[in-house]
């Protein structure tokens, strides 16, 4: 259920970065691989403002310091990596 | 060498830029462009340009087509080194100049699609075929490589820099810093920035291993530090600040670093003071310096006994000027100031360049001679500071609209202009917003309500002439500027206007 959770606030997120950044959101829909940095939604700061809001909104503390931006910049393995933290 | 998933051994390298420098000989041009990521067509391309006796001019793919072009026109260089990564660009550079000459070390023939060979001057890895080439004879007063800055008339200036200025740089820091063939150097910075310049030759004087780090892992690279071992390490702050936002500077995550240099923009001290914690082992040092002055000019090595470190308003001091080179502190009339009192920086000595390229105008105004100091020529950084009781500077403003985002030095003057020239209307006035601890994150820019055009055309105006660093994160229209006591625009009035704007929509979440 929390993945699915994880998954619906990241999807709205990335909705309204599309949104802001004049992205067809419907292209990016249910894209396992989609690269949250190269697709143009967000740069490193809007990255950042990301994962912030994702603490808020699911009030959970994200710890990234294991992983190279390379991989949690992939949208299912930032899922993953969220998932599996708090279920740690 | 580590690049991407290869290592090359120097023996490897020599011989890719013996072969590339093979090519250039015929150049008769003080300069040769490098058009590449990086990757090991710049690392090589870099070394057989000075190999060849010439200097380069690196041109990035991030840069828009149109200033690459003009930083080509202002460099007068006929010869541009291209990386695979950067055919596209390349194409467009070729754009009504046919007399431009191609070289592409790691393409073959078959892989350049949409070109027609024979009508160009290209060479590609089939035509590197020289297996011996002498290093040219170059003097100290010939040009090493020639970086180009933010202007504020629109166009940017040139600041050719000669191998006397950077021996200088690389001697004084090989001296300080003992560095052999067992360190791990990072590689980190793009080479259109000339703190790259450090990461490559200090690494090479002292023959160590030099680990590029790869583009998507540039955000945060912990992962990377640790992985590879790295023992020094050398990035703006702000590459700290989003390791610390990241939560991934734990104490002692960093055991194998000796050296963490910083450079290129306002060092925190929570972010120094962390980083120490982090790498428990290393020298922390906030390295100061203006490209005009060869990469860095000062340095404060970060004390681990925290009550001992300077700061001022939470920014890390620059320390004292490197003792090979001379530095001056002078007022609005350019006279040295009283002890205590603040002024501008101005530089001399063996590592300030000689001016700006092919423009009398800028060189005039920047590099002035002082009534009170002789016949030297002086560089006016214009970055207002002070000086304490034992000698060590303190940055506390600037003098002008510039700003450095993630090290990369903006003249605001620059993105106003572009935008007032698109428009044709002023005022147009851009703002740094937030700055938290010395450190610019984005850039506002106001325009009159007035105007016709919509804000994503004012933006892509400004794509399709500036770097992305320099793209404003938003067009905000006003109604009427507020003026300050001195009838100036109020710019501090302007980032309220932004905080302002920002809380409404961010529910005051998102920025600091």
């Amino acid at each position: 259920m929390f993945k699915e959770r994880i998954q619906r606030v990241l999807n709205s997120r990335i909705k309204q970065a599309c949104d802001k950044n004049g992205l067809d959101y419907t292209k990016y829909q249910d894209n396992p691989d989609l690269d949250l940095l190269e697709s143009g939604m967000f740069d490193s700061l809007g990255f950042l403002e990301l994962i912030t809001s994702l603490e808020n909104e699911l009030n959970i503390e994200i710890d990234l310091s294991e992983y190279d931006p390379a991989e949690f910049i992939l949208y299912h393995r930032l899922v993953r990596i969220i998932y599996e933290r708090v279920k740690n | 060498m580590f690049v991407g998933e290869r290592q090359f051994s120097y023996a490897e390298l020599d011989n890719m830029v013996t072969q590339i420098a093979g090519l250039l000989l015929n150049d008769k041009e003080p300069f040769v462009g490098i058009l590449a990521c990086r990757s090991l067509t710049a690392y090589a391309g870099i070394l057989a340009v000075l190999k060849s006796g010439k200097g380069y001019v690196p041109l990035s793919p991030r840069f828009p087509e149109e200033r690459n072009k003009i930083i080509k026109d202002l460099a007068g260089f006929k010869t541009l080194i291209v990386g695979k990564e950067c055919l596209h660009e390349a194409k467009y550079m070729l754009k009504d100049n046919k007399q431009l000459a191609l070289i592409f070390p790691f393409i073959k023939k078959a892989e350049i699609k949409g070109l027609c060979l024979s009508s160009y001057n290209i060479y590609t890895q089939e035509d590197l075929t020289s297996t011996k080439v002498e290093t040219a004879c170059t003097g100290k007063g010939d040009y090493a490589y020639m970086l180009f800055t933010s202007g504020s008339t629109g166009t940017p200036k040139g600041v050719p820099i000669s191998h006397g200025n950077v021996r200088s740089y690389i001697d004084y820091l090989a001296n300080r810093y003992k560095i052999n063939n067992s360190d791990k150097f990072s590689q980190l910075f793009d080479l259109t920035f000339d703190l790259s310049v450090h990461d490559l030759f200090l690494c090479w004087q002292g023959g160590a291993e030099l680990h590029c780090i790869p583009e998507k892992s540039t955000m945060a690279p912990a992962k990377f530090i640790k992985d590879n071992e790295l023992t020094f390490w050398f990035s703006v702050p702000s590459v700290g600040q989003f390791m610390s936002r990241f939560k991934m500077l734990k104490p002692g995550v960093f055991p194998n670093l000796k050296y963490s240099l910083f450079c290129g923009e306002s060092l925190p001290a929570s972010i120094a003071d962390e980083w120490q914690h982090a790498a428990p082992n290393s020298v922390v040092e906030n390295i100061y310096g203006p490209t005009e002055a060869t990469i860095g000019i000062s340095n404060y090595l970060w004390n681990p006994e925290k009550d001992r470190n300077k700061t001022h308003n939470g920014i890390v001091s620059i320390g004292k000027v490197f003792s090979t080179q001379e530095f001056a502190i002078v007022n609005e009339k350019n006279r040295l100031i009283q002890p205590g009192e603040e002024g501008e920086l101005c530089l001399a000595g063996s590592q300030v360049a000689i001016g700006y390229w092919n423009n009398q105008s800028k060189t005039r105004e920047f590099f002035v001679r002082l009534s009170q100091k002789g016949e030297e020529v002086w560089y006016k950084t214009g970055d207002i500071v002070k000086v304490d009781v034992e000698g060590d500077i303190y940055y506390v403003s600037r003098k002008d609209c510039q700003v450095k985002i993630r090290g990369f030095r903006i003249d605001l003057a620059e993105i106003d202009y572009i935008i007032s020239e698109f428009t044709g209307e002023t005022p147009v006035v851009s703002v740094p917003f937030p700055v938290d601890t010395g450190i610019v994150e984005s850039i506002y820019t106001f325009v009159p309500a007035t105007l016709v055009q919509t804000q994503e055309d004012i933006l892509c105006a400004c794509r399709r002439k500036l770097p992305d660093y320099m793209i404003p994160q938003g067009i905000i229209t006003i109604e009427e500027f507020p003026h300050n006591a001195n009838g100036k625009i109020d710019r501090n009035k302007l980032s309220s206007l932004i905080r302002k704007r920002y809380v409404q929509r961010t529910d005051s979440k998102s920025i600091k």
